[in-house]
C-alpha cells in the first residue's frame, strides 16, 4: 500500500505542478496578450 | 516561403496553437522514461524539491531567454544570436547541429516504438521481450565496430518515421507543426490517462507508485541529486537545440513570453510526473507477479519501454492488447512531437542563413537526416546511438546552454532581453531572472559539464573500447567546427 509519505510527496507534486499550471492558464485565458 | 531577411516570417495562428507546440516539443520520450527513473533513484518524493528548485531557478529562465531571443531578433538561433552580437552566430549553428545530431539517432527509436505499436496488438514480443529486442528486431551485432548491415523493419521504420516528420514540415508553422499538435497533445494526455487509469487498477500497483515517491529526505544532502536535476530540467525542456529560439521567433510582437514559459514548462513536468504513475504501478503489479521486489524490476531508457515494459504488459491479468496500444502509441505521439520541434529548429537556421523555401530546406534535412540515421538502423547501431547521446547531451546542449547563458547574460546584457519580455508578458521576469541567466545557469552547467568531462576521462564512457569515445569525442569537436565554419559564410542580407 501507499505509505502517508508517499501519499504526501504525491500530493505535493500534484498541488505545484498541476496548481501552477492551473493559475498561469487562468491568468493567461483572462489575458489579452497572444 | 522564403527565409525572414526578405519575405514575410511564419507567425503561430494562435497562443493556443504555440503552446500546444511548444508543450509537445518538451513531452518526448525522457518525461516517459526518464524522469520517474530519476526520482526513484534519488531520493523518491523528496527529489521533487530539487527538481521544483531547478525549474524555477534554471529551466524556466532558460525557456524566457530562449523564446526571447527568437521573439526579438526574428531569427532561428544562429540568425537570432548573430542579431545579438555577430561573434555569437556559431553558438547558434551549434545548437541547431545538436538538435540534428540527436534528431538522426531519435528517428530511430521512434521507428522502434512503431514496430512495437504494431506488435502490440498480439503482443507480437512473445514471452521473451530481450530476446525479441536486441535479437529479432536490432539483431545487435557484438560491437561497435560491426556495423553489420540493416535489419529491415528498422530501416523501415525509420523511414516512416522521418516521412511523417518530412510531410509535417513540408506544411509549415500553422498547417504542419500547429496543426499537428492539435492532435497529437490532446492524444498524448488521453493516452497517458488511458495508461494510469490501468496501472492503478492492477494489484501492487501501490506498492511500485511507494518505491516511486517514498521519501528520502537525507538525499537532499547529497549533491549528485541536485545535479541530477538540473540535468534533467535542461534536457527535459529542450533547451540549447535551437527549438525554443525557432519557437519564439515564429510569435507576433506583443506575444506573452514569461507566462508561456512557465505555463510549457509546468505542463512538461505534469506529464512527467503524471507518467510515473503509469511506469511504476505497473512496474508494481510487474513485481508482484513475479514474485520480485520493484528494484529488481525497475529500469529506464530503452530497457524500460522496450524490456521491461513488454514483460510487464505480458503479465496483466487482462487488457494486455489495449494498454500495449496506449503504451506504445505514448511513446510514438510523444516522440513525433519532440523530432517535429528538433527538426524546426535546423530547418529554420537553414531557412534564415541561405534564405532558402521551406520546401528545399525540409528535403535537405531529411535527406541528410536519413542518411544520418542509417548509422543507428544498423546491427550496431544502438552502440553508436548510446555514444553519440551521451557526448551530445554534455557538449551539445549543456555546453550550448552555458554559452547562451554567458553570451546573453553577461555580454550582450541581460536587462536588454528582461526588459523586452517584461514589455509584453504578465508575469515579469524580475531580479530572480538576472540572478538565474548570469550566474545559477552558467555556474550549474559548468560544474555538470566538467564532473561529466572527469568521468569520461578517468573511465571510457559505458564501457566502450577508449577509440570510441574518442570518436564521440571528435564527432562534436566537427560538429563545433562546422558550427564556426557556417558562422563565417556571409549570406544574409543583414
Amino acid at each position: 500500500m501507499l505509505s502517508q509519505e508517499s501519499i504526501l510527496m504525491a500530493a505535493f507534486g500534484f498541488v505545484v505542478l498541476y496548481g501552477g499550471l492551473a493559475y498561469f492558464l487562468m491568468i493567461a485565458l483572462k489575458s489579452k496578450r497572444r | 516561403m522564403r527565409g525572414s531577411n526578405y519575405m514575410q516570417r511564419e507567425i503561430w495562428s494562435s497562443r493556443t496553437g504555440f503552446i500546444l507546440a511548444t508543450v509537445g516539443s518538451a513531452v518526448g520520450l525522457g518525461n516517459i522514461w526518464r524522469f520517474n527513473y530519476l526520482t526513484y533513484e534519488n531520493g523518491g518524493g523528496a527529489f521533487l524539491i530539487p527538481y521544483f528548485v531547478a525549474l524555477f531557478t534554471a529551466g524556466i529562465s532558460l525557456i524566457i531567454l530562449e523564446l526571447a531571443l527568437g521573439s526579438k531578433f526574428k531569427g532561428a538561433a544562429p540568425l537570432a544570436l548573430k542579431r545579438a552580437n555577430k561573434r555569437f552566430e556559431w553558438i547558434g549553428w551549434w545548437a541547431a547541429l545538436s538538435g540534428f545530431i540527436i534528431t538522426m539517432y531519435y528517428v530511430v527509436i521512434v521507428g522502434w516504438a512503431l514496430i512495437y505499436l504494431e506488435k502490440a496488438f498480439v503482443l507480437g514480443w512473445g514471452e521473451d521481450a530481450n530476446g525479441y529486442f536486441f535479437g529479432t528486431v536490432l539483431q545487435l551485432t557484438d560491437s561497435a565496430w560491426d556495423l553489420g548491415g540493416f535489419p529491415v523493419p528498422v530501416l523501415l521504420g525509420a523511414a516512416a518515421v522521418w516521412g511523417v516528420t518530412w510531410i509535417v514540415e513540408a506544411k509549415g508553422v500553422q498547417a504542419g507543426i500547429e496543426k499537428a499538435n492539435r492532435i497529437f497533445m490532446p492524444l498524448l494526455w488521453i493516452l497517458a490517462l488511458v495508461l494510469v487509469a490501468r496501472a492503478l487498477t492492477l494489484e501492487g500497483a501501490f506498492t511500485g507508485i511507494d518505491w516511486y515517491l517514498k521519501p528520502d529526505f537525507n538525499r537532499l544532502f547529497e549533491y549528485h541529486v541536485w545535479l541530477a536535476a538540473y540535468g534533467q530540467i535542461f534536457y527535459t525542456l529542450g533547451i540549447g537545440m535551437a527549438i525554443m529560439i525557432a519557437y519564439g521567433s515564429y510569435l507576433p510582437d506583443g506575444s506573452d513570453i514569461a507566462n508561456n514559459a512557465l505555463i510549457v514548462s509546468l505542463a512538461n513536468g505534469a506529464f512527467s510526473f503524471l507518467m510515473g504513475f503509469a511506469v511504476f504501478g505497473t512496474l508494481g503489479y510487474m513485481a508482484a507477479a513475479s514474485g520480485q521486489g520493484v528494484d529488481q524490476v525497475v529500469a529506464d531508457g530503452i530497457g524500460l519501454a522496450f524490456v521491461v515494459f513488454p514483460t510487464a504488459l505480458n503479465l496483466l491479468p487482462g487488457l494486455n492488447a489495449l494498454t500495449a496500444v496506449a503504451f506504445f502509441a505514448c511513446l510514438v505521439v510523444a516522440g513525433l512531437s519532440s523530432l517535429v520541434s528538433l527538426v524546426e529548429g535546423f530547418v529554420a537556421s537553414l531557412m534564415d542563413k541561405f534564405e532558402m523555401e521551406r520546401g528545399r530546406a525540409v528535403r535537405v534535412t531529411v535527406v541528410f537526416g536519413l542518411l544520418g540515421s542509417l548509422l543507428y538502423a544498423s546491427r550496431g547501431g544502438l552502440y553508436w546511438l548510446d555514444i553519440v547521446d551521451h557526448f551530445i547531451m554534455i557538449y551539445g546542449l549543456l555546453v550550448v546552454g552555458t554559452l547562451e547563458a554567458v553570451a546573453i547574460g553577461w555580454i550582450f546584457g541581460a536587462g536588454k532581453i528582461k526588459e523586452w519580455v517584461n514589455a509584453s508578458s504578465d508575469v515579469r521576469a524580475g531580479i530572480w531572472w538576472d540572478l538565474s541567466v548570469k550566474l545559477i545557469v552558467p555556474v550549474v552547467l559548468v560544474v555538470l559539464v566538467a564532473e561529466e568531462t572527469a568521468s569520461n576521462l578517468a573511465t571510457p564512457y559505458g564501457g566502450y573500447p577508449q577509440m570510441a569515445a574518442y570518436l564521440g569525442m571528435a564527432l562534436m569537436a566537427a560538429g563545433i567546427a562546422l558550427s564556426l565554419l557556417l558562422s563565417m559564410v556571409r549570406r544574409e542580407v543583414d
